[in-house]
């Protein structure tokens, strides 16, 4: 009898034990849930660079590592790229009339990696096109169609082969202005890379105005904005520890007597490329070179040339063609997903 | 030997565990529900769930921009801006969309978490 008791109040203790474990591990875990989620996915969103920067960080301390990497690109805006801000590098090599500027180890470091890529297009990329941009001001109140005239006074003195880069100094030549537009997102892209690895965080995704960052191991979806309906997507890529860059006619333009003019400059015409390309979306581990490759290959279209050139630098690319055709590199054929049955795959 | 559960016991544990999900079920869906997070100069001043938006309504993060905020959509009705770009941008009502004013610092975007992309790139 006592034994039967004894056996009883073991059992009810045990069955007490375990009742009490699954419901302490549900709530930890509900509790677990919420809590791991929220500390180790941040997203949030600014402006800099004239443009949207978006911020998506998997790791801890992701709201401090996003704060420091708006800064940084505040920062990057402010000191090194912008044409506008006195006292930017870009500003003091415009406005150094001709005379050696000492720079920023980055921007020299830019400078050289976009001057590869003006030299390997056979100029149609170049960045001492600024003079010429000057004249189009698109995105500014003074944009307009400029005269024959006024480009051809300008295109003699377009080259980066007249620029002058020793360790970290720029000359300009005669009448040149750089205009690192094309290449500037990207190289914020690479610099907040060098950034990300000091801190805690696993992977990130970074839209600095649409060129991105993927950080990490992590596999990313990436959507190619639909070149007809930028609030859409036509397709997405799959990809990691890459960084990505689209260049498009639609993205800044205006219309002048019925004609639609888009920002992407021809610098060996000084005129709006004409390429029959809708977009060109590059995908390369450096950040500078796919924002100068995706311009490049846009304003050459698609060819064996252009092809030539992205293997040079071991880049991919999504080519969309004005007829909605879709051109894949080999390399990324695989990881490309067509979603608007619109455009055609080749 | 006995059996360690009775009939009753193992009710309880039943009852305990379909609580259990449908705590959880809100928790895992709820990443779902199509949200839209207005910023200004680079903070959040508004984080909205558009599924459970029951009547259209529009507000001000700044004088003179107005956002209009729908069951699904949110976009620009009015800006002070030159280009009115913003406003031009039109609904946004898909994960990953954003649009923006640039010279009053005011970015809308809309997240999901459903199978749709991490980022645009354009």
């Amino acid at each position: 009898m006592k034994s039967d008791n004894k056996e009883t109040g073991l059992k009810a203790n045990i069955k007490a034990i375990i009742a009490v474990s699954v419901c302490a591990a549900i709530i930890i875990g509900i509790c677990a849930f919420d809590f791991i989620r929220s500390r180790t996915e941040y997203s949030c969103n600014d402006i800099a660079m004239n443009t949207v920067i978006s911020i998506k960080l998997y790791g801890s301390d992701g709201q401090a590592t996003a704060e420091s990497v708006k800064s940084e690109i505040h920062d990057i805006e402010k000191n090194l790229l912008s044409r506008y801000e006195d006292g930017s590098d870009v500003n003091r090599i415009n406005t150094s009339d001709g005379k050696a500027v000492a720079v920023s180890p980055e921007v020299a470091s830019i400078i050289s990696d976009a001057i590869d890529v003006c030299v390997d297009s056979n100029g149609v990329f170049d960045i001492t096109v600024g003079k010429i941009t000057e004249l189009w001001g698109f995105g500014s109140d003074k944009q307009r169609v400029p005269s024959a005239e006024e480009i051809d006074t300008c295109l003699p003195f377009v080259g980066s082969k007249k620029l002058k880069l020793t360790d970290n100094t720029v000359q300009l030549g005669k009448n040149q202005a750089v205009d690192l537009g094309a290449v500037g997102k990207g190289a914020a892209c690479d610099i907040v890379r060098t950034q990300l690895e000091q801190t805690k965080t696993d992977s990130a995704v970074i839209s600095v105005g649409g060129s991105l960052l993927l950080f990490g191991k992590r596999d990313f979806s990436i959507g190619i904005v639909n070149p007809d309906n930028d609030r859409d997507y036509m397709g997405t890529l799959k990809i990691s520890d890459t960084c990505v860059s689209t260049s498009g006619n639609y993205e800044q333009f205006f219309e002048q007597n019925g004609k639609k003019y888009h920002h992407i400059l021809n610098a060996s015409t000084g005129y709006p490329a004409e390429s029959r390309l809708k977009s060109v979306t590059v995908v390369c581990k450096s950040g500078v070179i796919s924002d100068a490759l995706s311009t490049a290959c846009y304003i050459m279209g698609y060819n064996d040339a252009s092809l030539a050139l992205l293997k040079k630098y071991d880049a991919e690319a999504v080519f969309i063609t004005n007829d909605k055709i879709v051109r894949c590199t080999d390399g990324i054929k695989d990881s490309f997903e067509l979603s608007d049955t619109s455009f055609i795959m080749s | 030997m006995k059996k360690l559960f009775r009939k009753n016991d193992l009710i309880v544990i039943a009852v305990i565990l379909a609580a259990a999900l449908v705590l959880l079920i809100p928790n895992l869906s709820k990443k779902q529900s199509l949200t839209a997070t207005v910023y200004a100069d680079g903070e959040i001043v508004k984080i909205i769930n558009l599924d459970e938006v029951k009547e259209s309504y529009t507000f001000s993060p700044k004088d003179g921009t107005e956002i209009c905020v729908e069951n699904g959509a949110i976009y620009f009705t009015s800006a002070v801006c030159r280009d009115k770009l913003c406003v031009k941008s039109g609904k946004l009502y898909k994960n990953g969309q954003t649009a923006a004013c640039l010279p009053e610092r005011i970015v809308i975007s809309i997240s999901s978490g459903e199978n749709s992309p991490d980022m645009l790139t354009y």
